[in-house]
């Protein structure tokens, strides 16, 4: 009767192996990649500048992962990663990524950027204003796009990923 | 027996100001998602994932920081975490030294087996333990005695572990029998966390060496790899036992002068291999372990060859599969097999051997739905065979066998986005045994991401061990009508991160405890256990941990433990303080770091009721941060300020107190070949 059990769950067990899948990435490691093509699929509209700068306000929650995009070339520009201490420079910036702060509030951050044609990202649920807001979803990294905010600082994106975008507002 | 509470006041104090330091951060602090430690970024696909274009990554699943930390918040208990980063700041070399940081736990040692006590349990000699302990899911804990080894017997190198997770509080509600106090689960590392061959060589004092060779890599076919030896070699200590040097009460007892030479050697070799392909994870651990007991125990003749020989092995296989977006299936199976072959030289200078041993296979599958929006299901079933229990030994030569077919379901119901009821129960029914029903309720509060509040009612059983039950010889006789041990719980839970980088918890609990098995006197020179015991445990545990950006990492924690039997005396061995301290940080512009830990234990009552005085520790570690030509370093001190201390010795043994280690040190260098 034991062998009986043992073989139908053997059974079961087996049916259940018909589908392989992927092993998963960490999160910040998406995230970086995520990065690295919202910055060959943005456009900034203004005179090419050699340098791609990312910066990181407030904490770093990439650790190493973001450092494989430093140097890498974007559309002929050399990408820079910079971790910003605050907020006076932030006019050097291409992208702005913002995941949490102690100093800075989303609000402040935003206030800092105005009008400038800066690529602003955030995985922060209460930074909902930016212009790229990451969030996972049933173990899948998904994002949505406020493209008026990305128009009204003169900064387009590429249809490929508007489409791939969990909402576009 | 005692009556001196002279801590009756300090848990609340304590309290209070934790609670004081939290709250002046509070204000500052950010209502904040993830854990960093819980997001250790692995050094391997970045490049390769931006050849993967955009539209496949979307569809690709990721493991999020949050989602880690999230997990361990809905077990309705307060989790700690032990990371690979902190195994090696402060220099652990077993997975004992890995849970005596953890709140409320301790390891006794009797000199010859570390023993796993939590929540009140902990008398020495007590092998079954009330602690599950798995390793990467798999449940560890042989079929013989129930027991978890923890010591250079443990199944794996601490170099290998990527995080060791404590749940305290009952877990029978989904892992059934022996779930009692607590899991242990040992996650081990991929292979491409070490991305080539490494090579240790490590020396410590009393003549202890070891070497291990390990090889990790992802291989071209996304296939991962781990594949590890070692070995252990020890020359220990000669001891000096005043029990055996006490001539004029006993000539008998006058053995070489009390003294132990040369009984203290040690070997442990080990090996461990686990391959990742495609969902599909196949993993075995083996350890045989041979210790010589110095101590004279269990009427063996002192200074005489008298040995613990541990052997323990197990192959497990895993497939996950995400069956659909809304059903992952994880499915197990596993073998696994116990020896012991304890020696002892006895009063007739005779050598007596054990050979105990046990088999056992199995298959469990997880199912994981989420089909209905404010529910989350949990639910699947296990079957175990423990097809090989033999007992043999001068007196006796016995086969058992035992199967236990189960079955759990746990929902997770949403009544709210801040309030969770989770309900949920195991099955099981087993062959020699009463089957046994595991329910748990849970309410979980979190008014903020930074707080959440959590009130479990449960209970969980433990089966008797084998040993408990079959076990034969001239003083021990089996008892068939055996019954499990049963505990009761409440618990409850308050949970505060204020941001990534600090989090205090704290939790109070009650247990009842009853049938508790215990080995009774019933005439004639014999033994036998029965389900006489019963007690209750009331207890608080606090801890915290805060790290600060340039690489600082605090990690304390306070346990209060009140356990009284139903006599209404405290449980043997059972210190009512415990204080655990961390503190690491870089040193010599980051060339370095330091791993300084504090260990307070309480007094706790002996086999023939005396007490053991109370002791603080001190162990101080300094590691390399960054590998010098390929090479890190690691010296460990323990016992820094060579401080005197004795742990409680088992019922069994001529003395009631065992002096424990004084300083003492081990220095590991290891090179990496990538």
């Amino acid at each position: 009767m034991n062998k009986l059990f043992q073989l139908i769950l053997l059974g079961l067990y087996a049916s259940s192996l018909s589908r392989a899948s992927a092993e998963p990435i960490p999160e910040y490691e998406m995230k970086s990649t995520y990065l690295y093509y919202f910055a060959v699929y943005a456009d900034w509209d203004e005179s090419i500048r050699p340098n791609l700068n990312i910066c990181i306000i407030g904490k770093d929650l990439f650790g190493t992962t973001i450092n494989s995009l430093e140097n890498k070339e974007i559309n002929g520009r050399r990408a820079t990663i910079k971790h910003l201490t605050n907020l006076e420079n932030v006019s050097t910036c291409q992208i702005l990524y913002f995941s949490e702060s102690d100093l800075y509030s989303p609000k402040h951050i935003l206030s800092a950027v105005a009008d400038l044609p800066i690529l602003t990202i955030t995985d922060n649920a209460l930074a909902n204003d930016f212009m790229i807001n990451l969030k996972v979803d049933k173990n899948r990294l998904m994002f949505d796009i406020n493209y008026e905010a990305m128009k009204k600082n003169r900064l387009t994106m590429s249809s490929k990923v508007l489409n791939l975008a969990h909402r576009v507002y | 027996m005692r009556a001196t509470p002279k801590f009756r006041f300090l848990p609340v104090v304590l309290y209070w100001i934790l609670n004081l330091f939290f709250s002046s951060t509070n204000a500052l602090a950010n209502p904040a998602l993830a854990d960093t430690q819980a997001d250790k970024p692995s050094n391997n696909t970045n490049q390769n994932l931006t050849n993967i274009p955009l539209e496949e990554l979307v569809d690709m699943d990721v493991t999020s920081a949050s989602k880690v930390a999230r997990q361990i918040s809905d077990a309705p208990s307060a989790v700690s975490i032990v990371t690979a980063d902190d195994i090696r700041a402060y220099g652990y070399r077993s997975i004992a030294d890995i849970v005596n940081s953890m709140p409320g736990l301790y390891t006794p040692y009797d000199r010859s087996i570390y023993y796993l006590g939590g929540r009140g349990f902990g008398r020495s000699g007590d092998y079954v333990g009330r602690v599950l302990l798995m390793i990467d899911g798999y449940a560890t804990n042989d079929n013989i005695y129930n027991e978890a080894y923890i010591g250079n017997d443990g199944l794996v190198d601490t170099e290998l572990i990527e995080r060791v997770e404590y749940v305290p509080g009952t877990g029978s509600s989904i892992y059934g029998n022996g779930a009692f106090l607590g899991i242990i689960n040992i996650v081990t590392k991929k292979g491409s966390d070490f991305n080539g061959a490494q090579i240790s060589a490590e020396v410590g004092s009393y003549g202890s060496r070891k070497g291990r060779v390990t090889f990790g890599k992802q291989l071209e076919n996304g296939a991962d790899v781990l594949l590890s030896a070692s070995l252990l070699k020890s020359d220990g200590q000669d001891f000096f036992f005043p029990e055996f040097n006490n001539a004029t009460a006993d000539p008998n007892f006058a053995i070489n002068h009390g003294v132990a030479r040369n009984q203290d050697i040690e070997r442990s070799p080990r090996l461990f291999a686990k391959i990742k392909f495609e969902g599909w994870t196949l993993e075995g651990g083996y350890v045989s372990r041979k210790h010589n007991n110095p101590t004279g125990a269990y009427n063996a003749l002192f200074n005489k060859y008298t040995a613990d020989w541990d052997t323990n092995g197990y192959v497990n296989l895993t497939h996950n599969d995400t069956i659909s977006a809304n059903l992952i299936a994880t499915t197990r199976l596993y073998f696994g097999q116990y020896i012991d072959r304890t020696a002892i030289t006895d009063q007739t200078a005779t050598l007596l051997h054990e050979h105990n041993s046990g088999q056992w296979a199995g298959v469990d599958t997880k199912l994981v739905g989420d089909w209905f929006d404010n529910h989350k299901l949990i639910f699947g079933m296990e079957f175990r065979d423990d097809f090989k229990l033999h007992f043999k030994n001068a007196f006796n030569d016995a086969e058992f066998s035992r199967n236990t077919f189960s079955l759990y379901l746990q929902d997770e119901i949403y009544l709210s986005s801040q309030l969770r009821l989770n309900i949920g129960g195991r099955y099981d029914d087993s062959t020699n045994t009463d089957d046994h029903l595991s329910p748990r309720v849970a309410l979980i509060y979190s008014p903020s991401e930074a707080n959440t509040f959590k009130l479990s009612h449960s209970s969980a059983y433990r089966m008797p061990s084998a040993y408990e039950q079959f076990y034969r010889d001239p003083t021990q006789i089996p008892n068939a009508n055996l019954k499990p041990e049963y505990v009761e719980t409440i618990e409850f839970v308050m949970q505060h991160q204020f941001s990534d980088m600090t989090q205090l918890s704290s939790t109070l609990y009650h247990y009842e405890t009853s049938d508790l098995i215990v080995n009774n006197a019933i005439g004639a020179g014999l033994n036998q256990n029965q389900n006489e015991g019963s007690g209750h445990t009331n207890g608080i545990e606090i801890s915290m941990q805060k790290n600060w950006g340039d690489g600082l990492r605090i990690r304390g924690n306070y346990a209060y433990q009140r356990a009284i039997d139903s006599s209404n005396q405290h449980l043997m061995n059972s210190p009512e303080n415990l204080a655990k301290l961390n503190i690491t940080f870089p040193v010599m512009k980051h060339a370095f770091r330091t791993g300084l830990e504090l260990q307070y234990t309480d007094d706790r009552v002996t086999e023939s009721l005396h007490t053991a005085p109370s002791y603080t520790l001190t162990n101080l570690t300094l590691t390399t941060e960054h590998p010098i030509y390929h090479t890190n370093a690691s010296l460990s001190i323990r016992n820094l300020f060579d401080t005197h201390y004795v742990a409680v010795a088992p019922a069994g043994y001529v003395q009631d107190t065992l002096q424990m280690d004084g300083i003492n040190a081990w220095l590991q260098l290891t090179y990496d070949i990538q």
